[in-house]
């Protein structure tokens, strides 16, 4: 069954915007926190 | 999109710069450059598609799905080295943006070689011949000395480059959107030529007021017929084409007569 149109796009467009927009998100607040404990290789 | 949402890493580029953080800017400016490489694959997927048409049996780079792929690792990779996300929650922000990707701007079309068939070569006639109508309907709107006219010709004109983008991408529409393609572009390169070649010798306001309809109702089929063959749907289009039809020989350049003029 193909879905329609409208609904693929609006659900990709919720997907990347979740998985993409937290990823980013979380990344720049931990840059915010100048080296926070979080980063798994932080002995750069 | 995949240039704007990204956007926080810049950013977050940025602050760890600031902080000196070299672990910081190597994660977060990597995770947008790779986003923004996808971007562009997807970019060019567009004008492949666009080029395909004239050459269907051209095997071409499959930048969709390559764009797929890239921003699924690079999610997967930035919810753990960024984002500071448990190792095994990876996998899950890769297939989701993965779905994401497919959902949204969808795979390649099969390449040339597993299409390869009659139905190949009767697509790639059948959209070549569509091509030359808009080229020639193209010319004759460079012929009219109005703007609106312009406009509007320039607006249909896009979206039939999308339906045509649309067969391609899916040869089984053809066989659908053949009517389509026979009568309707046919009639508004008739139509648009025709209008182009008598403007500027007969200056009269019903004939540019029979034009103006003419074009809104090709405008409007257009776009439905577009979002119709989006949906796979094409219930109802047969009976709008016959009616359109119709119309389009009562306006056309038969003698005028006043109609109902429109809003616009």
């Amino acid at each position: 069954m193909r879905l329609p149109h409208t609904l693929k796009k609006i659900l990709g467009w919720l997907m990347l915007f979740t998985t993409i927009g937290v990823v980013s998100c979380q990344s720049m607040y931990h840059a915010r926190l100048d080296n926070a404990p979080k980063f798994p290789l932080t002995k750069w | 999109m995949l240039y704007l949402l990204p956007l926080p890493l810049a950013l977050g580029a940025m602050l760890s710069l600031v902080a000196g953080d070299l672990y910081g800017v190597i994660v977060n400016a990597g995770g947008y450059l790779l986003y923004a490489t996808a971007a562009t694959w997807i970019g060019r997927a567009g004008d492949l598609a666009r080029q395909a048409r004239l050459r269907v049996s051209k095997p071409r780079p499959r930048y969709r799905i390559r764009a797929a792929w890239l921003v699924a690792v690079t999610t997967a990779l930035l919810s753990w080295l960024g984002a500071g996300y448990p190792l095994w929650l990876m996998p899950a922000f890769g297939l989701a943006a993965l779905g994401g990707m497919y959902l949204y701007y969808g795979f390649d079309p099969k390449t040339a070689q597993e299409t390869a068939g009659a139905d190949d070569r009767e697509t790639a006639a059948a959209l070549e011949e569509a091509e030359t109508i808009l080229e020639r309907i193209d010319s004759a709107n460079r012929k009219i000395q109005n703007r609106e006219f312009n406009r509007r010709i320039e607006r249909i004109l896009a979206v039939a480059r999308d339906i045509l983008d649309e067969i391609a991408r899916d040869p089984a529409d053809l066989r659908r959107a053949r009517k389509f393609l026979k009568i309707y572009l046919e009639g508004a390169r008739k139509v648009t030529e025709g209008y182009a070649s008598t403007h500027r010798y007969a200056d009269s306001t019903g004939l540019e007021e029979n034009f103006r309809q003419l074009l809104e109702t090709i405008e409007s089929v257009f776009r439905r017929q577009h979002k119709k063959l989006l949906e796979n749907d094409l219930f109802d289009l047969d009976v709008q084409i016959e009616v359109l039809q119709t119309r389009m020989r009562q306006e056309g350049f038969e003698p005028l007569e006043k109609k109902e003029s429109t809003n616009e």
